[in-house]
């Protein structure tokens, strides 16, 4: 595990710039994200905030700068070692749905020829936190609902214990009570299983909810980053200042 | 794929011994029936003997007898000479024996009767119009006139004809079987007949005089390679001088009587010459079906299971990218659009006459659909899951067994469905170039006119074709979860 002491930071970009076709995507990006906190990446559709998911896990490769991801830069010839210290989970699509919820949620340790009966016993306990039925276990994906996918999805992203959780919009298209509902879920698992966690959403009320620590970002570019207290007291500029205000009444 | 190609070389390997006959036949009545007769006499003299009739012109079953594929087949002094030899100047049986030495070819003696082309009409037409000669037609611009393929192309037919007559018609090619009836239903005026054939005493045609005396002869013989033992060719010979014209005429007129098979009509001529003296039991209906399924089946199971392996791997190779696989999707649509039968008769120079040819074909007919259906499976597959199973540090074998497969499965087994069904209906046209299967009895019915024997052919194809329908619908079932089958797709 990860020294809490260590001054390195859980993930860091260094001067990252990357263009996805004609699109500037990231620009000079330099961030340092922190260890065992839950960091939202907020922003509008086209800031640059999933490509930054990408970029953490090695999925996308930059023109320039370089990423670190749990201490060490990204080796982009073989990444499958960071890759399995990392959940990752991704909106809508999460799930495979030739699977079972089941086999779903067990396919990482799978892939990773882990112990079954290991595998099964952090399959009970991801379900505990989860507060999914084991009645969803046989099930096909479909046939859940939206607020289950999602949780199931989380499950699967949490079965290796990873030491970095990232999460790609996995709470939009959920109705605002089941949200919540997740929201609270998430927190408990927070509270009993602390992982440094990227978050990326387009929802600043969400960011609010379950971050420590926020970077705003439009057109590839960081606007403000900083604790969620911090940059709702006192936004930037005007961007930041609109995306917040909303929010102040609800956060105090 | 390197087992499926020792399969495939097994069940090649499997259908020829050499101790085994092979005769031949091209696929109109006569030549049915010399390819029976000699047939039934070689069993007669406990030879084994495999038939491999109804070949799709000479070029077909010369390349047959000089590939091994088959042992003998009838032919014509004629056409060995302007055909086979290219040399029409030869026209005495023991020069071209001597030519036809020289390929290691062996020509029998001739059996008696010159079935030469001639040009016919109705009697009716020629008392009316007086047109008795060839030379008559030289006035008459205005006749439809309708040719068999072969006729209308080969150096010694139409073309030659037509400048050494002088003669004013243009043409169009039929099917030589129909050829009669137009004539006789006045859909046109004039075509070639052979002079021995007994849709001419049946039509009730008159075959106009060759005055220029244009026509060489075609004194039938049997030819063989040198596979036939001489033992063999001993028997064949006590046919030769057997069969004078009116003879042969009788016997096609037999043999087109549908209540009569080509070997009945065969064993009778064998008993009244008492050259053979049991009764011949011709093969019953049920094993000679079982015997063409299970050909058919091994065809287009083996095109098949080539073509999945190619196509699939291919298609898994290339489907990343996009300039490949349109590229290769291109060349397998390019086979697509080769009509089956050209495309079959192409295999001939690389591949001889027989399965191989025909399995080579159909893989070819089967690659576009297996192939097309896997690269668009490939591509419809959301990028979000190649995400997923890319953080999840999967190898490219194991993305490709828990995800690409699964996913594309649905797709890929459609596309395997629709070739199968296009190989099984393909393959009876293999029967052309010797590859038997259920097209032996439909191209058999088509030379004799015969609906009833094209239906055994082409009845249990299409039962064929359904239950290879039923048995991809068991394959889903077993292979792809139940919510992403074909006929169940959730919306």
């Amino acid at each position: 595990m990860q020294d809490r002491k260590n001054p390195d930071s859980a993930v860091e970009f260094r001067e990252v710039s990357l263009q996805r076709g004609k699109v500037v995507a990231l620009d000079q990006l330099n961030l340092s994200l922190p260890w065992q906190k839950t960091t939202a990446v907020l922003g509008a559709s086209g800031s640059g905030k999933s490509t930054l998911i990408q970029l953490v896990i090695g999925l996308l490769r930059p023109d320039s700068g370089t990423v670190r991801t749990l201490g060490a830069d990204i080796d982009y010839a073989n990444p499958a070692a960071l890759r399995k210290r990392i959940g990752y989970a991704i909106q809508d699509v999460a799930l495979f749905p030739h699977l079972r919820i089941r086999d779903n949620i067990l396919l990482p340790a799978r892939v990773d020829k882990r112990d079954e009966e290991q595998s099964q016993q952090r399959l009970d306990e991801l379900l505990e936190l989860m507060q999914l039925p084991a009645d969803v276990l046989p099930r096909w994906p479909h046939e859940l609902s939206g607020g289950q996918q999602q949780r199931a999805g989380l499950c699967r992203a949490m079965m290796l214990r990873p030491e970095l959780l990232l999460l790609d919009e996995p709470f939009s298209g959920l109705d605002t009570m089941t949200r919540i509902s997740i929201h609270e879920q998430f927190l408990k698992l927070q509270a009993a299983e602390p992982i440094s966690t990227i978050l990326v959403t387009h929802d600043p009320q969400e960011a609010i909810n379950l971050a420590d620590y926020i970077v705003v970002m439009k057109a590839g570019r960081v606007q403000q980053h900083g604790a969620v207290e911090k940059v709702v007291a006192a936004p930037v500029n005007n961007y930041v200042a609109q995306l917040v205000t909303a929010l102040r009444g609800v956060t105090q | 794929m390197r087992c499926s190609m020792v399969i495939m070389i097994l069940l090649l390997g499997a259908s020829a011994s050499a101790q085994t006959i092979i005769v031949g036949s091209k696929n109109f009545t006569e030549n049915y029936l010399l390819s029976e007769i000699a047939a039934q006499l070689l069993e007669a003299h406990d030879f084994d003997v495999e038939r491999r009739a109804g070949l799709n012109g000479t070029k077909i079953s010369y390349e047959a007898l000089r590939n091994k594929a088959i042992t003998v087949y009838p032919e014509y002094s004629g056409t060995i000479t302007e055909v086979i030899l290219a040399r029409p100047d030869l026209h005495d049986i023991a020069d071209i024996r001597a030519a036809l030495q020289e390929r290691n070819l062996r020509l029998l003696d001739p059996l008696g009767f010159d079935n030469t082309y001639a040009l016919a009409v109705t009697r009716e037409f020629s008392e009316a119009e007086n047109i008795r000669k060839i030379s008559d037609l030289r006035s008459r611009p205005d006749l439809r006139v309708a040719f068999a393929h072969e006729f209308l192309n080969r150096a010694d037919g139409w073309p030659a004809l037509k400048q050494r007559y002088g003669l004013p018609q243009t043409v169009r090619g039929i099917e030589h079987s129909l050829s009669y009836d137009a004539i006789s239903q006045g859909n046109i005026d004039l075509t070639a007949a052979y002079s021995t054939d007994g849709e001419i005493l049946r039509t009730g045609l008159v075959l106009l005089e060759d005055d220029l005396d244009y026509f060489p002869s075609y004194l039938a013989a049997y030819i063989a390679n040198e596979q036939l033992p001489d033992a063999a060719v001993d028997v064949l010979q006590t046919l030769s001088g057997r069969i004078d014209n009116q003879r042969m005429q009788a016997l096609n007129l037999q043999a087109l009587d549908s209540d009569n098979s080509i070997a009945d009509v065969a064993a009778a001529f064998l008993r009244e010459e008492n050259l053979v003296t049991a009764d011949y039991e011709s093969e019953s209906f049920l094993p000679q079906l079982l015997r063409n399924t299970q050909r058919h089946l091994k065809l287009t199971a083996t095109a098949l299971l080539l073509a999945i392996v190619v196509g699939v791997g291919i298609a898994m190779a290339v489907h990343r990218h996009r300039g490949l696989s349109s590229a290769f999707l291109y060349v397998t649509g390019l086979l697509q659009t080769i009509p089956s039968i050209a495309l079959l008769a192409l295999m001939i120079p690389f591949a001889g006459v027989g399965q191989k040819p025909a399995i080579i074909a159909l893989f070819l007919y089967s690659l576009l659909p297996i192939a097309r259906s896997t690269v668009t499976a490939m591509h419809a597959i959301p990028p979000a899951y190649r995400q997923v199973a890319a953080a999840m540090a999967m190898t490219r074998l194991q993305e490709m067994r828990y995800v690409l497969l699964p996913l594309a499965m649905p797709h890929v087994l459609a596309g395997i469905r629709t070739a199968a069904v296009i190989c099984i209906g393909t393959a009876t046209l293999a029967a052309f170039i010797g590859a038997g299967g259920l097209g032996d009895p439909i191209v058999t019915g088509l030379a004799l006119n015969d609906s009833r024997l094209i239906l055994q052919g082409a009845l249990p194809a299409a039962g064929l074709a359904i239950i290879t329908e039923l048995f991809f619908g068991l394959i889903e079932r077993w292979l792809v979860v139940p919510h992403m089958r074909n006929n169940n797709q959730p919306n």
